[in-house]
């Protein structure tokens, strides 16, 4: 049973250089803020299988965010609305509504789109700075974790040998 | 490369897709069976979805569609529904077929479980009670005869007792003239003078007296006259009196023929078609406009905004936001089979046959499919030889239903048609069109039964034998419908051999009623006035002794004068 845990575990925290953390902190961000009932989520779900990013901290942040989504639902949603009647926009939406595919991805949604668009314009700025911190942390303050005596006793057990060996 | 795909991460993602193929039934299911409940406004189930990739068609078993007002009857339901699709597109909640079989269509069909959804709109009207009027064969307003005839308001009785007058006066004026003539005193009078004259002697007493006599027989001479005059009169009054007693003997007939003027015949019915007939056609309209009340609240129901824009900010649930509708260049209608085979049973609509046929443009929503909605059956039953029925319906124009009909031999057996008639057995032939232009109906029926035992029922028979007689003797019925005014309030001018059949009878029969009551008016008033003649006998027995008194008169005064 530990052998499996552990197993699992190596898995989830398999893929941890800083871009691939980063990776999973946007795609979990993108996942946690995307409405269900939108393709798109389909899409980046596809994407997340295929792509090297760290799944442990992926299905982390993407929890968090889908508290996060609940709690800016309003603000994602005036978002959306305000850009979907946008007057200057609405030949580009009108031309999305005549495709299957676009329909799929509810594009015309309040919700789909505010979170579209914090996603499209989050994801940079997180994908940088989660590496800037990411390599900082390792650099500065990892060291000092280790020292801790919480960090001392969760060395000690058995579950982090079983782990250690795995990784080896 | 290596660093960035995840190679079994990609035959996971391929793997899911596979998943999601054979998901896709079942997910397709599930969107069928929401939208059609969402469209409807009632539950919509399904037992199966089949995709076919090669042929990319759709089958679909066991679609059952729940009746708004009755959860526990199926309004339609269908064996199986095979469409060649665009997934893409039926993915969005489109249903759209360019060629759709759908086989063993059924009405009215029980449910295993309620169809009842939150939203639904439960109609108010409920099966309508509204019973047609009874039948009532015309009759005559015939009052009791004493009533009718009553010595106070008789005409008869009324030119009698002028009669009567009449015959009082002219008896005493003939009397006081007879009495006048046939003066005692006068007489007397004479009769001394006669003496007189006779005993002159002398020249002188002569010729006094032959100057009186000649004044004795001028004035005898002026009452022959007047006895001769008075014996004429007499006898024009006799006359008068003898054609007054004509002409009164005829009054009876003439006051039952006045009296029979006031009674007519009572509001019955000048068309015995429509009472036959038209309860039968009344259930019909009221099925027809049902019915077609349900295909347009579907397309009002069903009609998507496709508005641009919304202008004020709608507060959405969380996590659902809001839709906003932008205008598609060729919106699609929800539900659109281009060319449809079909097969199924009427008999849950209350008709008892098969049916086969195609079908085109069928759709929830014609304003977005563009074109009319046309169903070409033909009808199979072992009461049936062959029928037909056409139609069409386009409720985006003013003429928004048209139906055609042709039906051969169809043979029914113990079809009520109204309270008081059943046909026994016949054989129909039946056309017709009817069509709809906003509200107004316009249409006509042709129906020819052959070797018809029509059966009738009901007091009002047995008042007339000979009318029951007659209509159940007719084998071949034809009847010709025209139908006119709103689909609210259907009209129906009814005509058929039959009013003519019935009018015959009916006009022999009443006719003889008349006749037999007008006889036993007559009798009444004649009776009446033989009563009061009776009674003036005497009167007019006493006027007609004195014509001898009369003529007598004359004698005596001839007498007189032969003295002279």
């Amino acid at each position: 049973m530990l052998t499996i845990l552990a197993k699992l575990l190596q898995f989830l925290n398999s893929n941890q250089n800083p871009n691939q953390l980063a990776l999973a902190v946007c795609f979990g961000l993108a996942i946690g803020l995307m409405p269900s009932f939108s393709a798109l989520l389909i899409i980046l779900l596809m994407m997340i299988y295929v792509i090297k990013a760290n799944l442990s901290l992926f299905i982390f942040i993407w929890g968090l965010f889908e508290v996060v989504a609940y709690i800016a639902d309003p603000v994602l949603h005036q978002l959306g609305y305000a850009i979907l009647t946008a007057e200057s926009l609405q030949t580009i939406w009108i031309s999305l509504a005549q495709s299957s595919f676009w329909i799929l991805t509810a594009f015309n949604n309040s919700l789909v789109m505010g979170s579209t668009l914090a996603i499209i314009t989050l994801w940079l700025p997180v994908y940088f700075l989660v590496r800037v911190f990411i390599v900082n942390y390792r650099l500065q303050i990892q060291g000092t974790f280790k020292q801790l005596k919480i960090t001392q006793i969760l060395k000690g057990s058995k579950f982090f040998h079983t782990y250690q060996r795995l990784g080896n | 490369m290596k660093d960035i795909i995840r190679w079994p991460g990609i035959v996971f993602a391929l793997l899911l897709v596979c998943l999601v193929y054979f998901l896709l039934e079942p997910l397709l299911k599930l969107v069928i069976e929401q939208t059609g409940s969402q469209t409807l406004s009632t539950k919509v189930t399904l037992d199966s979805v089949k995709i076919d990739w090669s042929k990319q068609s759709l089958t679909l078993k066991g679609l059952e569609v729940a009746d708004k007002d009755h959860p526990m009857t199926n309004k339609v339901e269908v064996d199986q529904l095979a469409l060649q699709i665009d997934v893409l597109v039926a993915l969005t909640g489109h249903l759209i077929a360019e060629q759709t079989n759908i086989l063993g269509i059924q009405f009215n069909t029980p449910r295993a479980e309620s169809g009842e959804q939150d939203s639904a709109d439960k109609s108010n009207d409920s099966e309508d009670t509204e019973s047609s009027p009874g039948f009532d064969l015309p009759g005559l307003g015939l009052p009791d005869i004493d009533t009718l005839v009553s010595k106070e308001n008789s005409l008869t009785y009324k030119r009698y007792k002028k009669f009567r007058q009449y015959l009082d006066d002219t008896k005493a004026d003939y009397k006081a003239r007879l009495a006048a003539l046939k003066d005692k005193q006068k007489i007397a009078d004479y009769k001394a003078r006669f003496k007189e004259i006779k005993k002159a002697k002398g020249f002188m007493e002569i010729l006094s007296a032959a100057s009186k006599a000649k004044e004795l027989k001028k004035d005898i001479d002026k009452d022959i006259s007047e006895a001769s005059q008075l014996n004429r009169d007499f006898k024009q009054a006799q006359k008068e009196i003898k054609r007054r007693i004509a002409e009164l003997k005829k009054s009876p007939q003439q006051e039952a023929d006045q009296l029979l003027k006031k009674v007519g015949i009572e509001n019955g019915t000048q068309k015995i078609s429509q009472f036959i007939f038209g309860p039968e056609m009344k259930a019909q309209m009221k099925k027809f406009k049902n019915w077609l009340s349900s295909i347009n609240d579907s397309d009002t129901n069903t009609n998507e905004n496709t508005d641009n824009v919304n202008t004020k900010t709608p507060t959405p649930e969380r996590g659902k936001g809001v839709f906003v509708q932008f205008a598609q260049a060729n919106p699609l209608p929800l539900v659109w089979f281009k060319n449809t085979e079909l097969s199924g049973d009427l008999s849950g609509i209350g008709h008892d046959f098969l049916f086969k046929g195609s079908a085109s443009h069928l759709t929830d929503q014609q304003t977005l499919s563009g074109q009319p909605t046309s169903l070409d059956l033909n009808l199979k039953s072992d009461l049936v030889k062959n029928g037909k029925v056409n139609i069409v319906v386009d409720i985006r124009t003013d003429q928004k239903l048209s139906l055609s009909f042709d039906v051969k031999q169809y043979r029914l057996d113990q079809t009520p048609l109204s309270g008081n008639f059943t046909i026994d057995s016949a054989l129909l032939d039946t056309q017709g069109n009817i069509s709809t232009i906003n509200d107004q109906l316009a249409g006509n029926i042709n129906a020819d039964l052959n070797s018809v035992s029509l059966k009738t029922s009901g007091d009002s028979f047995k008042k007339y034998p000979a009318i029951e007689q007659a209509l159940t003797d007719e084998d071949h019925v034809t009847a010709k419908i025209e139908l006119g005014g709103t689909i609210e309030a259907p009209q129906f001018d009814i005509n058929s051999n039959l009013d003519s059949i019935f009018d015959t009878v009916l006009k022999k029969v009443v006719d003889a009623q008349l006749a037999k009551y007008k006889n036993q008016v007559t009798d009444k008033i004649e009776t009446m006035l033989q009563h009061e003649l009776h009674s003036s006998e005497s009167s007019q027995s006493d006027f007609i002794g004195m014509g001898d008194d009369i003529a007598g008169s004359k004698d005596i005064f001839k007498d007189l004068i032969g003295k002279l």
